[in-house]
């Protein structure tokens, strides 16, 4: 699944492993969301996107070019 | 969200988690595929009789283990935290020191549980080359472990 959190984190100046602790999951897990190599549960999606002070749709909704 | 028993031996981390869990699952699957299989062999008669059931048992105990401890060490998440040639080399040798201690606690296990032997010899053969065995065994194994992590860590980094 693509997604912003890269992008978001990186605005947000925290490194993997803070993003990873503050979610209280691994930095692997971090890096395989960021990579689209992971799909993560309704609840971490959310503690992710509190962390970086973003919503769900700034981060995981796909917006098709057409829109 | 509803957990069972079951999570409380897992770890935190959702995605180790969820891997652990797809382990335990396929192993269960294959289990039972045997299972039903020998029991098919064994109404048409093809399955020989010879063999005791107790050993079928603890062999198929010992795939159902080992299928899901290989998964786990091939699947690259036991070392999570990985990601630098310094941090691989200092994990590297962290294990080769966890693992010459617990060779040397084995040694002394072995020789409280079965006694000091009469011989030297008997002694290293007895006891400590069976005690290396295990302990090589378990270094290899926690050594490809942290390699797949470690390259697996890279590509996503």
């Amino acid at each position: 699944m693509k997604n912003r959190v890269k992008l978001a984190r990186i605005e947000k100046n925290l490194t993997q492993v803070e993003l990873a602790k503050s979610v209280n999951v691994s930095r692997q897990t971090i890096g395989l969301i960021e990579n689209g190599k992971y799909n993560p549960s309704l609840n971490l999606c959310i503690n992710i996107a509190k962390t970086l002070g973003k919503t769900l749709d700034d981060l995981f909704w796909e917006v098709d070019k057409g829109d | 969200m509803i957990k069972s028993w079951l999570s409380k031996l897992l770890p935190n981390d959702e995605y180790k988690e969820k891997n652990i869990l797809y382990f335990l699952a396929e192993s269960a699957v294959i289990f039972c595929m045997i299972l039903i299989f020998v029991i098919i062999l064994s109404i048409t008669g093809i399955f020989n009789k010879n063999i005791p059931i107790e050993v079928f048992g603890l062999f198929s105990l010992w795939f159902f283990c080992v299928y899901i401890f290989l998964r786990y060490v091939f699947s690259g998440i036991e070392y999570t935290e990985i990601f630098t040639e310094a941090d691989y080399k200092k994990e590297k040798n962290l294990l080769l020191k966890n693992n010459l201690l617990f060779l040397f606690l084995l040694i002394i296990g072995f020789t409280f549980f079965n006694g000091i032997t009469s011989t030297f010899f008997e002694f290293v053969i007895d006891l400590v080359m069976p005690c290396i065995f295990i302990a090589l065994i378990k270094y290899v194994m926690e050594l490809i472990s942290l390699r797949w992590s470690y390259k697996k860590n890279k590509r996503i980094e």
